[in-house]
């Protein structure tokens, strides 16, 4: 811990002082030792509040600033702060960028293009499929790929990049050490170790509404490009997207049909003159990543495409010909078709066994993708 | 003088021999009843006394003694009244000793000489039929009960006077005629499957299940018809043989729950216990254990909805009983043996709030979901070959204008099925495909080379467990038997996959 690493988690961590008078006593002071070490009066006159003032005073205490430092140190996070060398280049230069970060894992390397995957938390398996794809084919270009750990969309493209094999860095809006939603616990484990996690909040700060906006200004602050997988009409999305438009982001947005309601946004996205993404290269292009014209990529699936070359008995092309993106229940299949239930799931299952589709659900079929 | 007549009471589902004893001497006036005997039995002795005298049958002051033996045996009930007092009057000399032999007599009596019909008479006059006993005396409203047994004279008496003077042979009581339960026919139920409208997945599910005794677990949210279809599924069982039925009714009778003047029952049980029901009531049970829904729904169906919302311990307790087909309850006063041979047929919503997968209405969060579900342990899913996801229905498919087969239709399949796997598993000591031992379950669905291919495949595919590919492997053998087919194909297995429990913790999600 060198001195303005003290001085700077001092500074990060007085309650009831933000970023806001944070930035006014740095304008007054310079740096965060000088804050430290400023007269009574001159202080004073900077924190309208008694409280504050108290908490200022206070909050000097040598002992209990190096024991809280070391405890994040035993957690391996790693604070940073705009004069420390790990402090992201990227962020430097936002409106309103932050004055302190806590993090575990790494941070991307330099000169690695980054991707914001985001979208809607309650999507569709198209949507989860989708961030899922973009995740684990941007990251075998190298590409680092930046959500927000929640749930849909986010823990997908995560999801999706880790399985490549890549670096993805997750950005919190609560406390570094606060794993929400529970049902990401795995995720988190493994951004850990193969990725990091990022977050503006101390050990312990619970979640709160209000930190989301916060949170998503990061997002699009450490993005080269924002693309938005999926979107209702109103969504969070847009925060993320406004903020990237402010820092100056590319922003791209996956069409979708004009009747999907987890579309409306991506859609409206485009009207005004988002990117139009339908494959991988459009994103790496954009990007300038080199060698973006090599398909080392997966294709997009589409659906029914390959049907013909696969040999199907007439009632596997039949059932086939019945099943979308989105899971349909075997009942309901069997209700299509009128054809007998054994007939159906015979069909359905070795379909499934092959490979050829999917039963994401037990009884709800969908192709593959 | 000493008397001796032959009665009967209950040992679980089972008769058991209890003599009565009288002795009149002179003496001290005392009338003194002996043989480990509840307070109801010691009662006795007051409604017996006034009984005779209000029937006009004066026992005139001498010490009396009466004995029930073994003297080992806890005697409960009122079943004695009636033999106790035979045994008076025939050691006062109002009935001769000889003609008290061979018949076992049994009955409570009112203060006024009526003969009231009392519980468990089917499994006494079984036990008597099986121990030479030429005929048996009882109350007129068990007549009909005790009439099923054949072999036997059945005399149903409506007073005390009326078995006197039969004993005397002054006037004879008719004797009831046999009754041949008709078991034939079959008998109209309420319901049937022809009022399932669609759900097509779901029918044929339980017509498997049926088919080979499968237990099986419906997942879904509330309002898609699981208790619907369950409520139909004994419309499509087999009917009870005469020998299922006997056993069904002693449990029934029993527990006293034989209509009146019903003889056998010749309908398959649907047992329905809400979630609140206690261990004792589910398994059998109380001080003097009382077969629980288990074993009344023997041979029949033991329907739980909302089953995680059974009380743990109370759900887990049906490991034994699915295992074993009988239930032991140990009490003080002996271990009791109940049969439960049943299927299980268990539905349940996914999710605390029931509508998953449903995104527009479910709320739950997955750790959610795997903690509801987490309730239901492995070794009792082991026991649950079937696993079906119901969605709700459709407003099409509940008026469309189609026509559903009946439930005699399936149930002739299903009775076929059923034949043709008696037959192939009688060397194995077993009736049900449900109940193959893994050991011997390759070996009696004969896979060919094609089959084990697809077979390697599918293990691998699913990541199956040896159990769950056991479970996979006796449902594709009954589906093979409601083709006909002697051994199980590839169809047959592509099939049962769809009944498997694809990673249940997770309400059905893989991955």
């Amino acid at each position: 811990m060198t001195d303005r690493d003290y001085y700077w988690y001092w500074l990060n961590n007085i309650p009831g002082i933000g970023r806001i008078t944070m930035r006014k006593l740095l304008e007054e002071f310079g740096t965060p030792e000088r804050i430290y070490r400023a007269g009574g009066a001159q202080i004073e006159s900077l924190l309208p509040r008694a409280a504050q003032r108290e908490s200022f005073h206070i909050s000097k205490d040598g002992k209990r600033i190096e024991e809280s430092y070391s405890r994040l140190a035993e957690k391996n996070i790693h604070f940073l702060h705009p004069d420390s060398p790990e402090y992201p280049k990227r962020l430097a230069t936002i409106p309103d960028n932050p004055l302190g970060l806590y993090l575990i894992g790494k941070m991307p390397a330099d000169g690695v293009k980054t991707v914001a995957i985001i979208g809607t938390r309650e999507c569709t398996r198209y949507g989860s499929e989708m961030a899922r794809y973009f995740g684990r084919e941007l990251s075998k270009s190298g590409v680092a790929v930046i959500s927000g750990l929640a749930r849909g969309v986010d823990g997908m493209a995560h999801a999706g990049a880790l399985a490549a094999g890549g670096y993805t860095l997750g950005v919190l809006g609560c406390g570094i050490d606060q794993v929400y939603p529970r049902e990401n616990y795995r995720l988190f484990i493994d951004m850990e170790r193969h990725g990091g996690i990022l977050s503006e909040s101390n050990v312990g700060a619970k979640m709160a509404p209000g930190l989301f906006p916060e949170r998503n200004r990061l997002i699009a602050g450490m993005a080269d490009a924002i693309l938005v997988v999926e979107a209702r009409e109103r969504s969070g999305t847009f925060i993320t997207v406004d903020q990237g438009l402010e820092q100056g982001r590319e922003i791209c947005a996956l069409p979708g049909r004009v009747t999907d309601h987890n579309s409306v946004g991506c859609n409206r996205l485009i009207k005004m003159g988002a990117h139009i993404v339908t494959e991988v290269q459009d994103m790496l292009e954009l990007l300038g990543v080199e060698g973006a014209h090599l398909s080392n990529h997966e294709k997009l699936p589409v659906e029914g495409r390959d049907v013909q070359t696969m040999q199907l008995s007439p009632t596997e092309q039949t059932v086939y010909g019945c099943l979308q993106i989105e899971p349909r229940y075997l009942d309901d299949i069997i209700e299509e078709l009128q054809l007998a239930p054994q007939e159906v799931c015979m069909a359905l299952n070795h379909l499934a066994v092959r490979g050829i589709i999917e039963e994401p659900l037990g009884n709800y079929y969908a192709i593959k993708l | 003088m000493y008397s001796k007549v032959l009665s009967g009471t209950l040992h679980g589902v089972e008769g058991r021999l209890i003599t009565v004893e009288a002795d009149v001497s002179d003496g001290l006036p005392v009338f003194n009843m002996v043989g480990v005997l509840a307070s109801e039995v010691r009662e006795a002795g007051d409604r017996v006394r006034t009984a005779l005298r209000n029937s006009g049958y004066i026992l005139p002051p001498k010490k009396i003694t009466v004995n029930l033996s073994p003297a080992d045996v806890r005697k409960e009930g009122a079943v004695f009244d009636l033999p106790i007092s035979i045994a008076l009057l025939a050691a006062y000399g109002y009935i001769p000793a000889e003609c008290l032999e061979g018949l076992l007599i049994i009955g409570e009596l009112s203060l006024n000489g009526q003969l009231r019909p009392v519980k468990g008479i089917l499994p006494i006059a079984d036990y008597a039929r099986r121990n030479g006993f030429a005929g048996i005396i009882l109350p007129y409203g068990n007549r009909r009960e005790a009439a099923v047994i054949p072999g036997m004279r059945i005399y149903g008496a409506e007073n005390l006077k009326q078995v006197v003077d039969h004993l005397n042979d002054s006037k004879r009581i008719e004797e009831v005629p046999c009754i041949q339960p008709e078991f034939g026919e079959k008998k109209n139920f309420s319901v049937d499957f022809s009022e399932v409208r669609g759900q097509m997945l779901l029918k044929r599910a339980v017509e498997i299940a049926v088919a080979g005794m499968h237990n099986i677990l419906f997942m879904g949210p509330p309002g898609a018809g699981k208790s619907m279809i369950a409520k139909r599924i004994p419309t499509i069982m087999p009917r009870l043989s005469y020998e299922e039925s006997i056993e069904l009714t002693k449990i029934y009778s029993v527990s006293g729950l034989l209509e009146a003047d019903s003889a056998l029952i010749t309908e398959r049980p649907f047992r329905m216990p809400h979630h609140s029901v206690t261990s004792q009531a589910l398994i059998g049970g109380g001080r003097v254990p009382k077969p629980g829904e288990i074993s009344l729904a023997h041979h029949g169906v033991l329907f739980l909805d909302e089953f995680l919302e059974f009380p743990k311990n109370v759900i887990e307790m049906l490991r034994q009983p699915l295992e074993n087909g009988s239930i032991t309850i140990s009490r003080l006063h002996g271990s009791y043996v109940y049969p439960c041979e049943f299927m299980l047929v268990a539905a349940m919503n996914p999710c605390p709030c029931g509508y998953y997968p449903d995104k527009e209405r479910c709320r739950c969060t997955r750790p959610e979901r795997e903690r509801y579900l987490k309730k239901l342990s492995a070794p009792l899913l082991d026991r649950i070959d079937m696993n079906i996801s119901v969605k709700r229905i459709q407003y099409g498919e509940l008026y469309g204008k189609r026509q559903e087969e009946s439930s005699a239709v399936i149930g002739e399949r299903v009775a076929e099925a059923l034949a043709r796997q008696r037959r192939r598993l009688k060397p194995f000591g077993i009736s049900f495909n449900s109940k193959i031992p893994s050991n011997i379950l390759e070996e009696i669905c004969g896979l060919g080379a094609e089959e084990q291919r697809l077979w390697k495949e599918v293990f691998e595919k699913y990541d199956l467990s040896a159990r769950g590919a056991a479970r996979i492997l006796r449902v594709s053998r009954t589906i093979a038997d409601l083709e006909g087919s002697e051994r199980v194909h590839s169809g047959h297995i592509l099939e049962a996959l769809s009944y498997r429990m694809p990673g249940f913790s997770l309400g059905g999600e893989e991955g």
